[in-house]
């Protein structure tokens, strides 16, 4: 199995304050981490807070500056270096890697209309060339992420978290990626909401051939979405593989730990059962 | 005798864009020693329940007049009397105590910890100050906060994300209330935290015999921790009943659908299955049943479109808002 | 329930296709003080605008009534005791001097002879906005003068000064608010979106500025500019200096709001996208500006203007032939006008007016657009 996204001996370091003369303490959220990411595949990243799974997702899409390591992208036509990358290879990097945010509300423009937020990429990346072939683009991904197409018109402020979450689904897939990053993209949402989120992001990622890297704190909705783990614990990963061998089967003691903290909806035992 | 009991609670609010809905005709009972869990997604209503409870609401709330929230005692005392905001301060922090969600806003940022437990002793009880801190402190070190003494005198800062909700859990129990009122006490913590927090409060009931009402969207939670469940859905009560009743064999379709919306972590391969639709918005409440335009079993024309069913009993203890002759 | 009648249906879209301005204009609109200010404010900006059309002379010591100084306002009526007209008018005023007044000018109204008010008079003529030359006034009155609000020492209308005044201030306080707008978007955008460094440094020059104390500088300045230098030339110095003071206040806004907006997710998702510097600070930073930036702008208006009537009160700012509050305020400082000829008071109502209307509008701005701003509903 290729890897589209290769990740090798990652640190990233963020300063804490900042100081008129000499360097400020660091603080290490990524420390040493390799990590492939098999193409075509619904990759999971699990931890709790502070374990820099977030951090980690962010510098592989380059919005993070990286102090060392290499991390490669490869999707079987084009390949390139991320931290080394010339302006035109991030031009397109950029059309072919997105991130759907956690917080419905803070991800989308409260000024722009739908149509608007959706178009974005499309017009900064300049992959349009006229305003009807970026409406028909707008209107086609629209209808894959089940957006009624008269909300385009409409802002922001007229939507749910769930139906919020679809167009910053859209939105990311606007470009046509191969790579997306999910950070915590259903954590803000209720219940319900959520499995209608996460069907709709398998089904885009078969449809479209997408390669997903899902960021998650909650363990159980990864064990279903998710082909691939890897557990995070304080800027490390302590274990990863395939989902049902993790889950069935947890080696590290923090993967331990975290499977038996599930609560189980049966009253009667402590902790979920994973079979 | 039940220690609190929820009559008819109807809660609307006065916004730009009209009066909105937020509970309709919401009763319960709370029994001594009992945890009652309030489960809910956003809108529920299930939040702004228990800030009634505490008259904690804002003022363009308005409560209809049926409303009767009584905790029952020696006198019995009906919330909705109490006009006066210094009649409610016997109860809150006293016989009503209430944790919420984000611990870092519950506590005043520039007054250190021990500070304002002791001065919440103070208002309730006749404590001198150094026995209100040695209870203080005895309360830190029961919900498991090692080195009580030196934390006493630090600010909510300096705690970490669990240790700061144990506070808050301490700082509640100190005033030994009946009722505690938690409000989404573990959504905000890592998984494992919430594990020793569920196991805290379990065994904090064992030793204090306090009821707690339980409100949290984690079904899994509740399972845990409570004797009642009770499934709040935009503002009305679906489902209620023991845990094990309502959980195993639930009654009602929104029940059924959330629980099968949950991952199931014993089947792995099986499909997630989402409750068709979207929550209305607050401005849209559906007629009849508020479930029937999202629930898929019903066919089209039922009555649950335009009647508003009632809550019949399905089990011992055990009721759903559905007619009798849908009742399995 | 019955709910979603079509007309509550098409109110409904409505609101969901309402970009932010159209959301805050309708919040706006709900609150009457605010909209009531704003009319009374939108009243006076117009008066101040055609104050060469509304008043009836010449306010500067060209069109004065040498007949009648110090002279009480002139109120029309309709009627009076010889019986009443259609029309309004006043009573005519003679002056005279004689061994019986002590040789000095007494004036007296003459009860018998009726000026009656007229309409779309010929008088002084005037450019009205700077460009169009007329001399058609408002109102007039033949075969005399008429005085709605009295006349200074030296027989200067004081209605017309008023409305010129009022213009006069408006012009300062919009040069002063513009040029501290610049300077204050500059500096502060550059500080707010860079951070760091650059704007540690630039936190640094925007307080040693703020510290400046006002009333000195104006003195220092005061002394530098020459007694021959023309109105307009000091007039353009008093508004550039006003706005060179002004400007910290609103830099700091505009970082704040900056270095918190910088930080959104959906900032981050354009730069994900691509997106370069200026198109971010183009299509997100500084429309999501708009709606603080007016209210800042309508909120330091009022302080422009009392800061002029200040200086030219003290007599730093402007003086004749110019007419601002200051300036007519300054006449109204000796103990003979504050016991004889109180209507030289007149103006300060105006002016009360005008301030407050603006402080109604402005809060009725920010409240308004606070609940859009970009957390969650």
């Amino acid at each position: 199995m290729t890897s589209l996204v290769s990740v090798e001996n990652l640190t990233v370091t963020f300063p804490l304050g900042q100081r008129l003369f000499g360097a400020p303490p660091t603080l290490r959220a990524v420390k040493n981490v390799s990590l492939q990411i098999p193409k075509g595949s619904f990759f999971g990243l699990v931890g709790e807070s502070g374990s820099g799974k977030t951090t980690l997702g962010r510098a592989i899409l380059k919005a993070t500056p990286i102090e060392d390591g290499k991390i490669t992208y490869d999707d079987g036509s084009w390949k390139c270096s991320i931290a080394e990358m010339s302006k035109a290879q991030e031009r397109h990097f950029r059309s072919q890697t997105q991130m759907i945010f956690q917080d419905p509300y803070a991800a989308l423009s409260p000024r722009m209309t739908v149509r608007d937020i959706i178009a974005e990429p499309l017009e900064v990346l300049g992959l349009t060339k006229t305003r009807e072939e970026t409406d028909a683009r707008v209107r086609e991904i629209a209808g894959k992420c089940r957006i009624n197409l008269e909300h385009l018109r409409r802002y922001p402020h007229a939507f749910s978290g769930g139906q919020r979450q679809r167009i910053s689904i859209a939105r990311a897939l606007a470009t046509g990626p191969k790579f997306v990053v999910a950070d915590e993209c259903v954590a803000a949402l209720d219940v319900s909401i959520q499995a209608d989120i996460l069907n709709l992001l398998k089904k885009l990622q078969h449809t479209l051939d997408l390669t997903f890297l899902f960021i998650s704190h909650d363990l159980s909705v990864v064990a279903h979405v998710c082909d691939y783990v890897a557990v995070m614990y304080l800027g490390e990963i302590v274990e990863e593989g395939p989902t049902k061998q993790i889950f069935a089967n947890p080696k590290h003691s923090y993967t331990q730990a975290l499977l038996g903290a599930i609560p189980s909806l049966d009253p009667d035992q402590r902790s979920r059962v994973v079979r | 005798m039940s220690l609190l009991s929820v009559d008819n609670l109807t809660i609307q609010f006065r916004t730009d864009e009209g009066l909105i809905t937020a509970v309709e005709n919401v009763s319960f009972d709370i029994q001594p020693g009992e945890v009652l869990g309030l489960a809910g997604e956003s809108g529920s209503g299930k939040s702004v329940t228990a800030k009634a409870i505490m008259q904690l609401n804002g003022h363009n709330t308005v409560y209809d007049p049926a409303s009767k929230i009584v905790l029952h005692g020696d006198p019995d005392i009906d919330v909705f009397s109490l006009r006066r905001e210094r009649d409610m301060l016997p109860i809150r922090g006293g016989a009503i105590s209430m944790i919420f969600q984000e611990p870092m806003a519950s506590f005043a940022p520039a007054i250190t910890v021990g500070k304002q437990m002791v001065e919440q002793l103070q208002v309730h009880t006749t404590m001198s100050k150094s026995q209100a801190k040695e209870l203080s402190v005895e309360m830190l070190d029961r919900v498991g906060i090692t080195d009580p003494g030196r934390r006493f005198d630090q600010y909510v800062f300096e705690y970490s994300g669990g240790m700061r909700q144990r506070a808050m859990i301490a700082m509640a129990l100190t005033t030994k209330p009946r009722l505690l009122i938690a409000d989404e006490p573990t959504t905000a913590l890592d998984v494992t935290i919430q594990r020793q927090v569920i196991d805290l409060m379990k065994e904090l009931i064992d030793d204090f015999g306090m009821s707690i009402l339980f409100i949290t969207h984690d079904l899994g939670v509740i399972a845990q921790t409570a004797d009642q469940l009770a499934v709040m859905y935009l503002g009305r009560i679906m489902e209620r009943g023991p845990v094990r009743n309502v959980l195993r064999n639930p009654a009602h379709a929104y029940t059924r659908g959330l629980l099968n919306a949950l991952p199931n972590l014993e089947d792995l391969d099986a499909p997630l299955m989402p409750i068709p639709g979207d929550i209305p918005s607050p401005l849209e409440r559906p007629s009849g049943c508020v479930f029937h335009p999202r629930n898929a079993e019903l066919a089209p024309g039922s009555r649950y479109e335009t009647e508003v069913p009632p809550m019949t009993e399905v089990g011992p203890s055990h009721f759903a808002a559905v007619f009798p002759e849908d009742v399995r | 329930m019955m709910h979603n009648t079509s007309q509550s249906q098409s109110a409904k879209e409505a609101y969901f296709t309402a970009s932010q301005h159209q959301l805050i204009w309708a919040r706006f609109k709900k609150q009457r003080t605010a909209m009531i200010a704003a009319i009374v404010l939108i009243v006076m900006i117009v008066s101040g605008l055609m104050a060469p059309f509304l008043s009836p002379y010449d306010p500067t010591i060209a069109g004065r009534d040498k007949d009648y100084t110090n002279g009480a306002p002139q109120m029309p009526k309709f009627c009076d005791t010889a019986g009443c007209a259609a029309r309004p008018f006043i009573h005519a005023v003679e002056r005279e001097r004689s061994i019986k007044t002590n040789f000095r000018w007494v004036t007296k109204i003459n009860e018998d002879k009726r000026l009656y008010l007229q309409f779309f008079v010929e008088g002084s003529a005037y450019k009205l906005f700077g460009v169009l030359p007329l001399d058609i006034h408002l109102f007039g009155v033949e075969g005399g003068k008429i005085h709605l609000f009295g006349t200074d020492e030296d027989g200067q209308d004081i209605f017309s000064r008023t409305l010129h005044a009022i213009w006069t201030s408006m012009k300062v306080g919009s040069i002063g608010v513009f040029i501290a707008f610049v300077l204050a978007l500059a500096i502060g955008g550059v500080a707010g979106y860079y951070g760091g460094v650059i704007d540690g440094v630039l936190q640094m020059i925007t307080d040693a500025v703020r510290t400046v104390p006002a009333i000195p500088l104006f003195m220092a300045v005061a002394a530098f500019m020459p007694p021959e230098m023309t109105a307009e030339a000091r007039f353009f110095y008093i508004s550039l200096i006003l706005g060179l003071i002004g400007w910290p206040t609103l830099a700091r806004r505009v970082r704040t709001h900056l270095l918190t907006e910088r930080n959104q997710e959906y900032i981050l998702a354009a730069q994900l996208s691509g997106a370069t510097s200026s198109h971010v600070i183009r299509r997100h930073l500084l429309p999501s500006f708009t709606s603080y930036i007016i209210v800042d702008l309508v909120i330091s208006f009022p302080y422009m203007v009392l800061s002029e009537t200040a200086l030219s009160f003290i007599g730093l700012g402007l003086k004749d032939p110019v007419s601002s509050l200051g300036v007519l305020l300054q006449k109204a400082t000796s103990a003979d006008v504050m016991l004889n000829y109180q209507w030289y008071f007149i103006p300060v109502i105006f002016f009360v007016v005008l301030v407050m209307a603006f402080v109604f509008v402005g809060d009725g701005l920010r409240d308004a657009a606070d609940p859009y701003s970009e957390t969650a509903s």
